[in-house]
């Protein structure tokens, strides 16, 4: 039997080691999801305070081809039957919710979204608020070009078409004219550029 | 009993590889190629080799009784490092969108390894001056079975 060496590292140092390299890691990039350890994550991949609006995006309108169509004036958005310019989507109730955008990437942000409640807008369509819809972006391709709805967002007041972020009018980035925002929902099904919205 | 494991994971590389290929609509075996045999390597030729050049050279340079805390300290640096790697690349940073990867990561590193390094230091001046201390207390006593360590 060799003696064991002199000044090597004890089991419980090593365990205690792997503690806190994990800790370490935490902590240098936990504040890409959890805001208040934001300033203590010098090495997370996101900051939720940086991007338009302060919010962080995922996928730019650049990105996913539709700077150009989000952006013409004559922007129309169909719920079934239903046809609302920009103009008669802002004249409706607007609502206020403070929701995060939840990335499977790994990052979230809070933002406050001003915009017309799902429910509401369905059932103005006749569609009403129990039938699964599918919510399509003017982009053209993609996976998660469309998402689908199911009644118990559309019955959450919470649940929004969203026109506003933090009381400005919503960046193209965020999905301007307007952008589905609902609690509880991964970000990538928080549909942008939203055209429209139709009954399964 | 040995046969029979051994065919059955026979059988689970046969599905899997059949799976690569009829899985998704456009096979990619290379990159999967590329992924499994590279890590691989990635561990074997170069991060193992490189972990034991550098205990070599901890147990020449470093004294018996600060080893412990830089190993520690090196061990959790490396981790960081890893991390970090895809960070410094650059890789994944796009023109058209500034929200994604915005801090300075250099810098990040740095801050990161000092405050790692700066934990360490801290945690051995305490330990090694209350072993001191205690060690001191020992010697002051009559001798005594039961404070052996």
């Amino acid at each position: 039997m060799t003696e064991p060496a002199r000044g090597g590292m004890s089991r419980r140092g090593f365990l205690t080691t792997v503690g806190a390299a994990a800790g370490v890691v935490t902590l240098a990039t936990a504040g890409a999801t959890v805001g208040p350890l934001s300033r203590l994550s010098p090495l997370a991949p996101r900051r939720a305070s940086i991007g338009p609006q302060k919010v962080p995006v995922n996928r730019s309108a650049a990105g996913a081809g539709v700077s150009h169509t989000a952006l013409q004036p004559g922007y129309r958005l169909g719920v079934g039957g239903l046809s609302l310019s920009l103009f008669e989507l802002q004249s409706l109730a607007q609502h206020t919710a403070v929701l995060p955008i939840a990335c499977v990437e790994g990052w979230s942000a809070v933002g406050r979204w001003t915009g017309v409640r799902l429910g509401d807008l369905l059932d103005r369509a006749g569609i009403g608020r129990d039938r699964w819809v599918r919510v399509e972006s003017l982009e053209r391709t993609g996976i998660y070009r469309t998402s689908e709805v199911s009644p118990a967002y559309s019955r959450d007041p919470l649940t929004l078409l969203a026109l506003r972020l933090g009381g400005e009018p919503l960046a193209l980035d965020h999905g301007f004219p307007c952008r589905l925002i609902a609690p509880n929902r991964p970000g990538v099904l928080q549909t942008k550029w939203v055209h429209r919205i139709v009954a399964l | 009993m040995r046969r029979l494991l051994y065919g059955a994971g026979a059988v689970l590389i046969v599905w899997g590889g059949y799976g690569l290929f009829t899985a998704t609509r456009h096979p990619r075996p290379v990159p999967w190629l590329t992924f499994f045999v590279g890590a691989v390597a990635l561990t074997d030729f170069l991060i193992a080799p490189t972990v034991i050049v550098i205990g070599v050279l901890v147990a020449r340079l470093v004294g018996f009784r600060l080893r412990p805390y830089v190993i520690s300290g090196l061990v959790i640096s490396g981790v960081v490092l890893l991390v970090a790697i895809p960070l410094l690349s650059g890789k994944g940073l796009r023109s058209d969108n500034p929200s994604v990867q915005p801090l300075d990561y250099t810098r990040g590193l740095v801050i990161t390894l000092a405050a790692v390094w700066a934990g360490v230091a801290l945690v051995a001046v305490v330990r090694e001056w209350l072993r001191d201390r205690r060690d001191a207390v020992e010697r002051g006593r009559t001798p005594d079975p039961t404070a052996a360590r």
